[in-house]
């Protein structure tokens, strides 16, 4: 219901925007493009900041003006054409191809899933424990993890109840401690401050949940097809930056201390930050940077669809995904990458 | 018209007592909150995950200013508020100023004033980013409509509740519009305007820490975010502090603008500029002040 009536508001908004501007396009000289991402400046997306540093960014002849997105949906900022590029999470996605949004997913950089399912890691419970039991959400379309881990298990989501605690982990630790609630559904972020805290979490959603196309570059069909080039400077230099921050975790720290000190006021709370954003950008095999699973999209958009999250009846991810890029996006010498980072600050 | 809150103080004593004795009485205030806060860390009725200590918090607030992190973001949401502040304030006064002149507008436009007041802005935050685009513009929007109103209510109510009789004696005098609105209307509204002016400037504060939640990368309302998502409650709590000074000394410099600007209304003041600087213009401003 809350998400109905957001996108008929974010709809009303869109429309207002396009009968009320001049029609500046998404595309993007290469001087600046306008690159929203989920969160403000942080380790966890150090692509972002170790290619600024290293000036891999700038030697495709790009500017990064980074646009925080917030809880904002970034699907709707590059269709109306706010955005050059967006990074998005594959169900925002469909959900934004469900409502007619035109996108082109060219690049997957997170490909484990952002969201799980966490205990205390003492407790001992396993998801089948949890039936009967209290789940807590930490927004409301955290229901969604909660009913496809359940429906993977072969278990009724209405079998727990759920009651939704909102963002602060210090309310989310008191929960679980206290025992008010048994689980709690949310995205790893949520929970990057807990562990740092000293509060052992597992998670218990199974490995097939976990496989998901959790952060994906969109664009529009016109910004590929008038600016190609430098959209692939972009994501080459956003897979350079990738391997850069895999290569050598403590410049690359030393990168986000400079950047971001303020994600540093608690060094553990930094470290923890990187750490647990290393597993979901490597690459899918050892393949190149940023292929898009098509197969594990289709699972995604079939699960929804199960769920009725989406209103299609069926949906062919190939209709949205184009990977022409990424070839590109994957040609530069890894050698000198490493020279780079291994050289940064001395 | 005069100040409510000065008027409480007057009927219950405070402004004749001694002035040490009530900076002893709000010290003391101060001291009571601050150890009922320490004994409650201590003993664990709360977790310091929810209230921690309040050396914890200043410790915090050390660090932060010490590194300049909070210098950084201070300047960012202060430029939103006094930006929003300024475009709501003089959009709302200038508004009441043309209603209190023409019925016709007044009965037009007060709905849509009405219901932009109603909407809650939490709601239409994400909207304004998508009309307005990211940066400052859409946080000062947003700090701006919401710190619009209480300026609109209170300017045309003041406006509005001009005195017949003195309005007449203008009248009979051949007083043109202006001068009854510069020295009649306007003057006998000020102090109404000022409360409003007050309660604005810490709305403008609230929107802007609204707009920076919904999307920023500098900022206060940001660094709470990101302290509250890391779990270190202590630094949440030193940029609230933050906000808290910010809020008081935001409303201390209208109270201050309020006693200097409508001197009238203020026993002390008056007798201060009647006593100093009597002039021509103020002794006129007095009579007026004084009929009303």
């Amino acid at each position: 219901m809350t998400r109905k009536f957001l996108a008929l508001l974010i709809a009303v908004a869109m429309l207002a925007a396009a009968c009320g501007s001049d029609d500046e396009s998404a595309t993007a000289d290469c001087g600046t493009i306008d690159f929203l991402q989920p969160i403000p400046e942080s380790i966890i997306f150090w692509p972002l900041l170790v290619s600024n540093e290293l000036g891999y960014f700038a030697d495709e002849g790009i500017e990064v003006n980074l646009l925080p997105g917030g809880d904002l949906p970034e699907t709707a900022f590059v269709d109306n054409g706010t955005a050059d590029i967006a990074s998005a999470g594959g169900p925002e996605v469909l959900q934004a191809i469900d409502a007619g949004a035109d996108l082109v997913v060219v690049y997957d950089y997170w490909n484990i899933a952002a969201e799980g399912l966490v205990t205390l890691a003492g407790a001992g419970l396993s998801v089948q424990d949890l039936v009967g039991g209290t789940i807590g959400l930490v927004t409301d379309s955290d229901l969604a993890t909660v009913t496809i881990i359940f429906d993977q298990l072969g278990l009724d989501p209405s079998s727990v109840d759920t009651v939704v605690l909102g963002e602060s982990p210090a309310i989310l630790a008191e929960s679980l401690e206290s025992g008010t609630v048994h689980a709690v559904a949310g995205a790893i972020m949520d929970f990057i401050g807990m562990g740092a805290a000293g509060i052992d979490l597992v998670d218990i959603a199974p490995d097939s949940f976990r496989a998901s196309p959790t952060a994906s570059f969109i664009v529009t069909p016109e910004t590929l097809d008038n600016n190609s080039d430098c959209i692939e400077g972009f994501l080459r230099a956003w897979a350079k930056g990738t391997y850069a921050g895999l290569h050598n975790g403590d410049n690359t720290m030393a990168i986000g201390r400079a950047a971001v000190p303020e994600e540093w006021e608690d060094e553990a709370v930094g470290v923890a930050s990187y750490e647990v954003s290393v597993a979901p950008q490597e690459s899918v095999g050892g393949k190149d940077f940023g292929v898009v699973q098509t197969d594990v999209w289709q699972t995604v958009a079939n699960q929804l669809i199960a769920a009725g999250e989406l209103d299609m009846a069926e949906i062919d991810v190939d209709d949205f995904i184009d990977q022409s890029l990424v070839d590109g996006a994957n040609s530069w010498d890894r050698s000198k990458v490493q020279v780079d980072i291994d050289g940064y600050g001395s | 018209m005069t100040d409510p809150i000065a008027t409480l103080e007057i009927e219950s004593g405070a402004s004749t007592r001694r002035w040490p004795i009530r900076v002893v009485v709000h010290l003391l205030t101060f001291a009571a909150v601050l150890a009922v806060w320490v004994v409650a860390s201590n003993q664990g009725w709360v977790s310091e995950r929810i209230l921690p200590p309040p050396a914890e918090v200043l410790e915090s607030w050390w660090n932060l200013a010490s590194k300049g992190i909070l210098a950084d973001h201070l300047g960012v949401t202060l430029w939103e508020v006094f930006a929003g502040f300024v475009i709501g304030a003089a959009g709302g006064f200038i508004i009441a100023v043309v209603a209190s002149f023409w019925a016709d507008f007044r009965s037009v436009v007060w709905p849509y004033m009405v219901a932009l007041q109603v909407t809650p802005r939490v709601a239409i935050a994400p909207l304004l980013f998508i009309w307005l685009g990211f940066g400052a513009l859409p946080k000062i929007v947003l700090a701006a409509t919401i710190c619009f109103f209480p300026v609109l209510i209170n300017s045309l109510t003041g406006l509005m509740l001009v005195d017949e009789e003195a309005d007449q004696l203008f009248r009979s005098l051949g007083a043109t519009r202006s001068q009854r609105f510069f020295r009649l209307a306007l003057p006998g509204a000020l102090p109404v305007i000022f409360a409003g002016l007050k309660t604005s400037i810490s709305l403008a504060l609230i929107g802007a820490i609204v707009g920076e939640f919904v999307s920023a990368q500098e900022g206060l309302g940001l660094l709470i975010q990101r302290f509250s998502f890391q779990l270190n409650t202590s630094a949440a709590y030193a940029v609230l502090l933050t906000l808290t000074v910010i809020g008081l000394v935001l409303y201390g410099l209208m109270e201050l603008a309020d006693r200097w600007i409508v001197y009238w209304n203020r026993d002390d003041r008056l007798h201060h500029r009647t006593e100093h600087a009597a002039s021509k213009h103020a002794a006129a401003l007095i009579r007026i002040s004084k009929n009303q």
